[in-house]
């Protein structure tokens, strides 16, 4: 009887934990555990698991020149996205910070690209960028083929994923300047400190937590991009803005090499964790509060 | 040298809502200003104001002959402990503390000697490693303190600096506070709500209502000479007590009655009752408690002049160190007596009480001026 209860009162929890998992187990679990399982395959044009290759997959790819180039040019597009997203919200974020008036229209102006889907805005990218009908040329005076010239392909596309990216971090920092309390500014303006002393004694550290927390998110969010690179440039010219993921959408989807993307997969999911560890046991040390 | 002259300085914080109105004063060099008043009469905000954290709105504000009012916080050379502390949360104590001269260049090894120095007469040496977030109230107020006193502005400007501290403690930096006067020879602007603090610290005390300067003179002056009721009744403590009387001329006497209670009226309190035509009105008499006698033959000093007696009814009793503050009930009056610890009244007792003519207070009943200021 009294085992009974023991038992039940043990259960219980799980219960409580049931849906969730069942969630997370369908769409997280399963498909994880599947794709470590696919990497070590080849695989038909089924993507079913037919010759067991043990670490082929990954040698292969280790050996890729194509490999390598998307490991480069996704590095360069997440550094050029998460500095200039994280720099675009935080200066949005500062200047909003002060009241005028029509704060309430430029605060959603600077949160509307969160509410963009990355796909529809490359649209509008791609007509801007357009060489001969785009308004980039027309106000800057330039004829050039941005989406089709290697050299400013992956430029356009990390530029546009910053901007996308910004909405968000600006109401991050918009609520972290919130956080910080106003009297310690007029206590610094007494004690003689100049704008730009406030800025790196006073805001920063005050900001450091949440701007720990944007940093992982927007790296995380960063290697992610998918949509922008598809609809704008598909990869290329040439392999040129071939980001890791859309390598991995190519090889599945178009070479059938389920297996190779599947490795691929796994790669980018070290990446992330490792990148992720790493700030979180600097964190540890670095940031104040 | 920093003279601090206000002129006519307002503060409208929403149409027609003044925090402070009219604001003269001229703040020699080397003076220890205090500013007291009920809360919420302005008196940060005057502190604010001459910091440069609020706008002017009307006047003008000179520090050392030179119009300030445009010129920034920053440029007007002033160091400020704020009400509500205003550490930097994410600094340590020490940190906190060199922040001003940091940002000044000053040489690191300086600092440090500063810091410690400043920390020894504050007794926080022992937190200058902690954060100062984790700090108590007292500990943070000290903080702030230092902050402030590490620098040789040209005025300090303190806004209750002592209020979060034990009393021990407070009498103790109250004492640390007046050193650092005369060593630092600086002019120094204090808002406080304790009594002691402005009598024992100021060489000129500021007492505002509503803000406006009722009053602006030594703590002797304006214990002994205040302009009107509310002066009077905020200055000393505890404060001054009240009576409404009937000025009556009996053959050639001019009279105080009450109930039958009659004070003959002499020389200056005499002269200003006829010449401001009180007699047959009413007037306000006010007495300190220290000038109530409960003994005909006890007092202490020699120009005591005791009138008739009182009969009160005790109905409190509170002892405060060596003395006892007596609070009792006359004719629908509580009047209040500081008396000696060997006095036995209780509560209930009915007793006589007697007070010192030459320390009575005639206020006027509408305006509230003192009828007597000025002598
Ligand atoms: N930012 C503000 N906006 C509107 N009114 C304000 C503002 N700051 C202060 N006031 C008003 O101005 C008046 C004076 O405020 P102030 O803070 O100077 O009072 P204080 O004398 O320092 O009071 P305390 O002793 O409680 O600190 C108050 O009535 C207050 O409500
Ligand atoms: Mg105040």
């Amino acid at each position: 009887m009294n085992n009974k209860i023991g038992a039940k009162k043990r259960i219980e929890p799980y219960m409580y934990l049931v849906p969730c998992l069942l969630i997370f187990g369908v769409f997280l679990f399963y498909p994880f555990f599947k794709t470590i399982y696919l990497s070590l395959y080849k695989t038909n044009k089924l993507g079913e698991a037919k010759l067991f290759v043990g670490l082929g997959n990954y040698t292969d790819l280790l050996q890729s020149s194509s490999f390598w180039n998307s490991m480069m040019v996704t590095a360069i597009f997440v550094l050029i996205v998460v500095v200039g997203s994280m720099l675009l919200g935080l200066i949005a974020a500062l200047l909003c910070n002060k009241a005028f008036p029509g704060i309430r229209f430029f605060s959603t102006a600077y949160a509307l690209p969160m509410a963009i889907a990355s796909s529809s805005a490359a649209m509008v990218f791609q007509i801007m960028l357009d060489p001969s009908v785009g308004i980039v040329n027309k106000i800057l005076h330039l004829d050039i083929n941005w989406i089709n010239d290697p050299k400013y392909a992956l430029i356009c596309v990390a530029v546009l994923t910053a901007w996308l990216n910004s909405g968000i971090n600006f109401l991050y920092f918009s609520a972290g300047l919130g956080n910080i309390d106003e009297s310690i500014y007029e206590r610094a303006s007494v004690d003689g400190a100049n704008s730009v002393q406030k800025f790196f004694s006073l805001t920063l550290p005050g900001l450091s937590p949440i701007l720990f927390y944007t940093l992982v998110v927007n790296i995380i969010q960063a290697f992610q991009s998918f949509g922008q690179v598809k609809i704008l440039t598909e990869g290329g010219p040439g392999e040129s803005t071939n980001l890791i993921v859309y390598s991995i959408y190519r090889d599945a989807f178009f070479n059938y090499r389920f297996g190779s993307a599947a490795a691929q997969s796994v790669i980018l999911f070290a990446i992330i964790m490792v990148l992720t560890l790493v700030m979180f046991k600097i964190e540890k040390r670095g940031v104040k509060y | 040298m920093s003279e601090i002259v206000l002129r006519n300085v307002c503060k409208e914080y929403n149409k027609g809502n003044m925090a402070v109105k009219n604001f003269n004063l001229d703040i020699q060099d080397k003076e220890f200003i205090i500013f007291v008043g009920p809360s919420g009469c302005g008196k940060s905000t005057t502190l604010r104001m001459i910091a440069g954290l609020e706008d002017i709105s009307n006047g003008e504000l000179y520090i050392d002959g030179e119009l300030v009012n445009y010129v920034e916080p920053q440029g007007r050379d002033l160091a400020m402990v704020f009400q509500n502390y205003a550490l930097y949360p994410h600094m340590t104590v020490y940190e906190n503390m060199a922040f001003s001269l940091k940002i000044r260049k000053i040489p690191k090894s300086e600092i440090k000697k500063r810091v410690h120095e400043v920390a020894k007469i504050l007794e926080i040496e022992q937190l200058l490693d902690r954060r100062s977030k984790d700090l108590s109230g007292g500990q943070k107020q000290r903080v702030a303190i230092g902050s402030a006193i590490m620098r040789q502005p040209k005025a300090f400007l303190m806004d209750e600096p002592l209020s979060n501290l034990d009393a021990k403690l407070r009498a103790q930096m109250r004492i640390e506070l007046a050193k650092l006067h005369e060593r630092l020879e600086t002019t120094i602007i204090y808002v406080t709500h304790d009594q002691t603090e402005a009598m024992t610290l100021g060489s000129r005390i500021v007492v505002m209502l509503d803000g406006e300067i009722q009053q602006a003179a030594a703590p002797e002056i304006l214990y002994n000479n205040p302009i009107n009721k509310f002066v009077a009744g905020f200055i000393g403590s505890p404060a001054m007590n009240f009576v409404r009387m009937n000025v009556i001329s009996d053959t050639s006497e001019i009279m105080l009655e009450k109930e039958g209670f009659r004070i003959s009226t002499k020389n200056r309190m005499k002269e200003v009752l006829i010449s401001d035509n009180c007699v047959g009105h009413e007037v306000d008499l006010g007495i300190r408690p220290e000038n109530i006698y409960t003994e005909v033959g006890k007092e202490s000093a020699i120009d005591v002049d005791l009138t008739d007696a009182i009969e009160v009814e005790v109905v409190a009793r509170e002892l405060v160190g060596a003395e006892v503050i007596l609070y009792a009930n006359w004719c629908g009056v509580q009047l209040c007596a500081r008396v000696e610890q060997e006095n036995t009244s209780r509560e209930g007792d009915r007793v006589n009480w007697y007070l010192d003519c030459n320390c009575i207070k005639l206020f006027d009943v509408k305006s509230e001026q003192n009828l007597m200021y000025g002598e």
